[in-house]
């Protein structure tokens, strides 16, 4: 492949995924059903992203203990 | 080419493009790298709490209790980017405050952290130096990328978007060879592995008791064992990693289980890439559909609660899927307690798989018997510095409440966002080093997705069964 060819490929995915994340996504937040979703989740303060518990606000069920 | 996320000590091999980086003698090989470089900054961490009673506390042990405090002078040292909807430049603010700081504080705490991994291997330090800058610049893309709203509340974790943002340069206009001695994969990995022990704490084991441990550490293992076993026996996969690691994100906990469990039996990148990428399609699916399923079959919410956390693969999705209102506090108390417990439940996977491989897998087509030193040899030492320090934490945590909040502030304040910013580094490192042509013969088959398919459904049928054997009927009350 040659240079130039490489350079275009790379200006194609990287155009792909910004116009994909400035304008695709914005708009599909706005859509009823994810808007809701989303509204949910910031108001409960769930971080849905957490790769594990402690990334959480995981609060032990009252009365338990560990010593 | 690195060929595995296990430990070569004697050759590592950095490159696709002819550059070979082979340590000397007298170097560390990467296990042992990762496990000083881990337990030196979780100690680190550690001693970087100060714990104080205010002396008004004074006035009554209830008091004391909840008026200790602790903070940690590293901080805000490391930081990662904020949410953001249409304006990417918004995910350096987080409540008008710039992030900018403690992302530079990011960028400087990984570059101390490879080049003193390259000085104890023996290998350039200035070349990592000057290469790494490069790589972190993309891992902040990955992580810019997974912050955007939608993206942020579906659960698709940074480690697809760091995989996607490696990908793209390495098989378009290619991974340059200058930015091979930063491509350090494996011990980004193996270091965020040991930084992730810290987090796996025993003594939390005790906040569900009995019927959390039924439905977390008596399914999980059948479905594990199970579904490995089918992919071996029925499907044949001819990769046993792989059948290992899609096993273990499906039945533990999605990509940090998936990354725990790749490392130990050294699986190939590409096998860790679709692995996570199959978790992560199906985490989003089942985010959406369990809460429905489970108001449609009426379950009591705690059941329903249970049943959740043992079967949807990703933790910030148990959270998001138990948090419907038929489900109420209680059922995503459940879900999220159950899935914690699976949490701690891949130190003893990692631990397990380690062992399994390196007695049985690797000396299997060995005629001659394997001894002890071999055994040792072969194993990969990283999963003893995560067993380390998990012991460690584990017991300050449960001495006394000076060290449960040194462990806890330690962990929020400093190694949390350092092992994520490994994990990050070590998905982009992962991407620049795979030809898509590499990938495309693992979903040929299909055979990865039938096995996760069946794998989750035995999952779903047993944590119903269970959780409902013991929150409905045994533990009732």
């Amino acid at each position: 492949m040659s240079s130039l060819r490489k350079w275009m490929l790379f200006s194609f995915w990287f155009t792909l995924v910004g116009l994909t994340w400035t304008i695709i996504l914005p708009r599909l937040s706005e859509v009823p059903g994810i808007q809701q979703h989303i509204a949910r989740m910031e108001q409960k303060g769930i971080v849905v992203e957490a790769m594990f518990y402690t990334e959480l606000d995981w609060q032990p069920p009252p009365g338990a203990s560990w010593r | 080419m690195i060929e595995s996320l296990g430990n070569e000590p004697e050759k590592h091999v950095v490159s696709s493009g002819g550059l070979e980086t082979a340590p000397s003698a007298r170097g560390l090989s990467e296990d042992w790298t990762a496990v000083v470089l881990g337990l030196c900054i979780l100690i680190l961490g550690l001693l970087s709490v100060q714990v104080t009673s205010p002396p008004e506390n004074i006035s009554g042990p209830t008091s004391t209790e909840t008026k200790t405090l602790a903070e940690s002078w590293l901080a805000d040292c490391v930081g990662k980017p904020g949410k953001w909807n249409a304006n990417p430049g918004l995910a350096f603010y987080k409540n008008d405050k710039s992030l900018l700081g403690s992302i530079i504080g990011a960028l400087l705490v990984c570059t101390a952290i490879g080049a003193v991994a390259t000085w104890l291997q023996r290998n350039s330090t200035r070349r990592f130096i000057i290469a790494f800058p490069l790589v972190f610049v993309m891992s902040l893309m990955a992580y810019v990328l997974s912050s955007q709203i939608v993206i942020a509340n579906y659960n698709l974790e940074f480690a697809l978007w760091a995989l996607l943002v490696g990908l793209i340069v390495c098989n378009t206009c290619g991974t340059p060879l200058w930015l091979k001695p930063a491509v350090r994969g494996e011990l980004y990995i193996k270091t965020g592995l040991v930084l992730l022990g810290a987090e796996v704490l025993f003594g939390r084991l005790l906040a569900l008791g009995v019927p959390g441990i039924f439905v977390s550490w008596v399914v999980t293992p059948i479905v594990l064992i199970s579904t490995y076993v089918f992919g071996q026996r029925v499907l044949k996969i001819p990769s046993r990693s792989l059948n290992m690691v899609v096993s273990a994100d499906m039945s533990v906990c999605g990509v940090s289980a998936a990354i725990a469990t790749a490392a130990a039996c050294r699986a190939k990148k590409e096998e860790l890439s679709l692995a996570i990428g199959l978790s992560l399609s199906f985490t989003v699916l089942l985010m959406i559909v369990m809460p429905i399923a489970v108001e449609t079959l009426q379950l009591d919410p705690v059941v329903g609660g249970a049943w959740i956390g043992g079967t949807v693969d990703s933790t910030g999705a148990v959270a998001a899927s138990a948090s419907s209102e038929y489900l109420g506090d209680v059922g995503l108390r459940t879900a999220t307690t159950v899935k914690m417990i699976q949490n701690i439940l891949i130190g003893i996977i990692a631990f397990g798989v380690a062992a399994y491989w390196t007695r049985w897998v690797d000396t299997a087509d060995q005629s001659q018997q394997v001894g002890p030193a071999e055994i040792w040899r072969r194993f990969p030492k990283f999963v003893l510095g995560f067993l380390a320090a998990s012991i460690l934490c584990s017991i300050l945590f449960a001495g006394s409440q000076a060290g449960e909040l040194r462990v806890s502030t330690s962990t929020d304040a400093f190694t949390k966002g350092l092992r994520g910013w490994l994990f990050c580094l070590a998905f982009v490192c992962i991407g620049l080093e795979t030809n898509f042509r590499e990938l495309f013969p693992y979903f040929r088959s299909g055979k990865p997705l039938i096995l996760y398919l069946s794998g989750q459904a035995l999952n779903l049928i047993l944590t119903l069964a269970m959780a409902y054997l013991m929150y409905g009927v045994v533990f009732k009350t």
